[in-house]
């Protein structure tokens, strides 16, 4: 059945991105080690260099191996200090790391940052592979795969909703570089064989609109329009942005329905890969949240220790003894033990929160909120109920395999209840059967 | 590198409930807050006016009457949940710690008081004290407690104290008074409220205009609640009003109330058609207007811990107590059909919860069709046994 996916307002001070979103983007590009993970999404990555060897910028450090092969480069110049030096990573483990020590020369791999002039359909599949873009919206996605369709496509949709509290870098980065944002657009519409694109922003982000609004007039773009969402969460969910655009919804891929969804930020990635020729090695990470004294969007290197960049723009907030050290938005995001967590290519936000008052989770009151804004149409305190007596067959019937751990089922509880942990582990159990 | 550590914990990070916009305590203060108005109508209709008109028999006790029985019935819930936690679970588990009960502190935290309020204003105006003491105890005890307390009971605690009276002690209600405060006892001779004159209606003895005329003269009187009945739930205008108020304050879901009041609406206008006012409304606005049906939408069908947490079944469940109360208030000896129709139903909701939410993450169409019109079909038959029944 068609179901309008809904979602909900988290008010204007809410969403606490004010505390950010008015600084301009900082660079901060010298290092002074890099951290390489040897694990993406999931995928081993194997080592390209030995240890004590010299790397230039733009060098393949380590490929990133399976189904979708990926080359991952080093974004600074220097010596290999080590092949596994173990660091905290997003996903909340410690995992091997190549380890570089900058040597702040500078030095390029000018093989890697070759261009193409006036690029072919293929030599932008090519160079989206070569230059290691992934989806820089958090999945870390390779971007290739989504261009490498058989049919002709209808949209190439801008996903620049940045829906969680909190994130702004999406934001900064369509006020201060909508232009290349829109070039980068137009190449990818060009990959993909696409009539037309659209930038989806939400409809309370005036100034990204209306930069996004100039870029397109002063480029003469006639076939890309901005499409405005509701400031509700989840806005910036794939499915829904594909329905608002298309009237239509798919299974698995966006592509059925004849869409292809880019993050704003790998749009700017893939104009700076076509373009400039320049691969992956930087990114916008917006450092936030109340335990920090200067809030604000950083771009850094790709591998950059998170203290390092937290002591640059001005430690943590001395007020608050316990804090949060959260990678990712405060809905989804995962809480790491320490401060030495390498920035990795999909990691768009580091949140640092105090530690609020704790409160006693009360009894389900029934009220089904939760069930009301799910997404995906789920019941999170029937699957929370059925997965702890174990009846595995009628938590089948319950599906929470569907379930894309928003987070907003927490979100809204009164009582305070887990609900996404629950259904979270309710899909693991699922999923291994 | 830093050597800083830091606190884990499980997402999101933020709350909704944490804001202090929407938690537990706000939606539980919300809905005594909406229950005000409707008492503060209850005190003045019942006790202040008849004092101020003069009305035979009345006295300062009288006067206060009203208020001080809903306050009591608050408070003796409060005391009776302090009780059972004093005597009988003295030991509650908190993340896999054993943790000794305060009971005082837990039954104000466990909103015990609701329920009593709710008994307080839905009993006829006079219930002797004490009789009303003994159904706050049951509903304390029998209806919530037992089960677990807050959260897990099955049945809606004030109206099992609610069914409990009236069964047991019914003759002793009316023997005092009954459904009619002072002024009303002047006024109107026969009968006791519009809802047990219009069995002469359904059986022919009476036509609805007359049962309309000796209690008030229109409908409109009956929307505002100047009627007799039970002691705060006459006025259908403040029922909208905190109905309004809590889905402003998003405490209950909008859906439920409209549905149930609409299904009443409709099925009894089809009944009445059946019966020879087909082409009035005043039959139909005649029974949502009259007996819980209004207060029953608003604080009853939408009592969070007993309707099914799922979307689609809310709504399901509320158009099946809007078909019942019809039945009973129909078919039944007793004059009020809401009550019983929700009880009834809350004995459902745990397995509409497990269907819906089957159903509505079911893929195939045809499943889902088969599924939806299982329950339509229910309420069909129901229906038409209600019609069969009052016209063959």
């Amino acid at each position: 059945m068609f179901k309008k996916i809904g979602g909900i307002h988290i008010g204007e001070y809410d969403d606490h991105k004010h505390i950010s979103d008015y600084k301009e983007i900082l660079d901060f590009l010298s290092p002074e080690y890099i951290y390489v993970p040897l694990v993406e999404s999931g995928s081993i990555c194997e080592v390209r260099v030995n240890e004590g060897a010299h790397v230039d910028i733009g060098d393949v450090v380590a490929f990133r191996t399976g189904r979708f092969a990926l080359p991952v480069h080093s974004s600074i110049s220097g010596t290999v200090v080590s092949c596994n030096k173990k660091m905290w990573h997003s996903s909340g483990k410690m995992v091997d790391c190549i380890q570089i020590k900058n040597d702040f020369k500078e030095t390029r791999n000018e093989e890697s940052f070759k261009k193409i002039e006036n690029p072919t359909p293929d030599d932008i599949k090519q160079l989206a592979q070569s230059k290691g873009i992934v989806g820089l919206g958090g999945s870390g996605f390779p971007t290739f795969v989504k261009y490498n369709v058989n049919k002709k496509m209808d949209y190439v949709i801008l996903n620049g909703a940045e829906c969680e509290p909190f994130i702004t870098a999406d934001y900064r980065l369509m006020i201060e570089n909508a232009k290349e944002i829109l070039k980068g657009l137009e190449y990818i519409m060009k990959a993909v064989d696409a009539k037309s694109g659209v930038v989806a922003i939400k409809k309370n982000k005036t100034e990204a609109i209306q930069a996004i609004n100039n870029a397109i007039t002063e480029l003469y773009l006639k076939n890309v329009k901005v499409l405005e969402l509701k400031d509700e969460y989840p806005a910036g969910y794939e499915k829904y942005i594909v329905q608002r655009v298309t009237n239509k919804t798919y299974k698995a891929l966006p592509a059925e329905v004849g869409c292809v969804v880019n993050n704003v930020s790998t749009a700017f990635a893939m104009y700076e890969a076509v373009e400039l020729g320049k691969p992956l090695i930087e990114r916008v990470v917006t450092f936030t949240g109340y335990g920090l004294n200067n809030p604000r969007n950083v771009r850094i290197k790709i591998g950059t220790n998170v203290s390092e960049v937290i002591e640059k723009i001005g430690s943590y907030n001395t007020k608050y003894n316990d804090l949060f050290l959260i990678t990712g938005g405060p809905m989804t995001g995962a809480t790491m033990y320490s401060d030495n967590v390498c920035i990795n290519r999909a990691m768009g936000c580091v949140l640092v929160l105090p530690k609020h008052e704790e409160k006693a989770t009360e009894p389900c009151l029934g009220c089904g909120k939760c069930s009301a804004i799910c997404p995906m149409n789920l019941t999170p305190t029937e699957i929370k109920r059925v997965f702890t007596i174990k009846d595995t067959k009628l938590l089948e019937a319950l599906k929470p395999n569907k379930c894309i751990q928003c987070g907003l089922c927490s979100y809204v509880c009164p009582s305070r209840i887990d609900l996404t942990e629950a259904v979270g582990k309710a899909k693991a159990f699922v999923m291994k059967r | 590198m830093s050597d800083r550590k830091f606190i884990l914990a499980k997402g999101p990070y933020i709350r909704r409930a944490d804001f202090g916009k929407l938690n537990t305590k706000t939606m539980m203060r919300d809905i005594i807050i909406a229950l005000m108005p409707l008492m503060l109508f209850a005190w003045i209709k019942n006790g202040i006016l008849p004092l101020a008109n003069g009305t035979d028999g009345t006295n300062f006790y009288t006067m206060i009457r009203p208020l001080l029985f809903i306050i009591l019935g608050g408070g003796s819930a409060y005391l009776f949940e302090a009780l059972w936690y004093l005597f009988f679970l003295k030991e509650e588990k908190i993340d896999k710690n054993i943790v000794k009960i305060k009971p005082f502190k837990k039954a104000w935290d466990t909103y015990g008081i609701i329920p009593g309020l709710m008994l307080a204003m839905i009993l006829p105006v006079n219930t002797p004290i004490w009789v009303m003491l003994l159904g706050t105890l049951f509903a304390i005890w029998i209806g919530k407690m037992i089960f677990g307390g807050f959260g897990y009971n099955l049945f809606n605690p004030a109206l099992v104290g609610y069914i409990f009276v009236m069964t047991a002690f019914y003759g002793v209600i009316s023997g005092n008074g009954g459904y009619l405060n002072p002024s009303e006892t002047v006024d109107i001779v026969s009968g006791a409220t519009p809802l047990a004159d219009f069995k002469n209606v359904l059986s022919g003895a009476e036509t609805l205009e007359s049962v309309i005329s000796t209690h008030g003269g229109s409908l409109w009187k009956f929307f505002l609640g100047i009627r007799s009945g039970s002691l705060a739930e006459t006025s259908a205008l403040l029922c909208i009003v905190a109905y309004v108020y809590l889905v402003i304050k998003d405490v209950i879901d909008w859906k439920m109330p409209l549905a149930y009041v609409g299904t009443v609406f409709v099925i009894s206008y089809i009944v009445g058609a059946f019966t020879g006012y087909a082409s009035t409304l005043k039959f139909a606005l005649f029974n949502v207007l009259n007996g819980g049906v209004m207060f029953a939408a608003v604080f009853m069908v939408t009592e969070p811990v007993t309707n099914p947490r799922n979307d689609f079944a809310k709504i399901i469940y509320a158009i099946f107590i809007g078909i019942l109360t019809i039945t009973l208030r129909f078919l039944s000896d007793m004059p009020e059909g809401a009550s019983t129709a929700i009880l009834f139903m809350n004995m459902f909701t745990p397995l509409m919860d497990v269907s819906c939410a089957k159903l509505r993450v079911q893929e195939s169409l045809k499943k889902r069709i088969i599924g939806y019109g299982i329950y339509v079909l229910i309420a069909l038959a129901i229906t038409v046994f209600v019609i069969l029944k009052l016209t063959l």
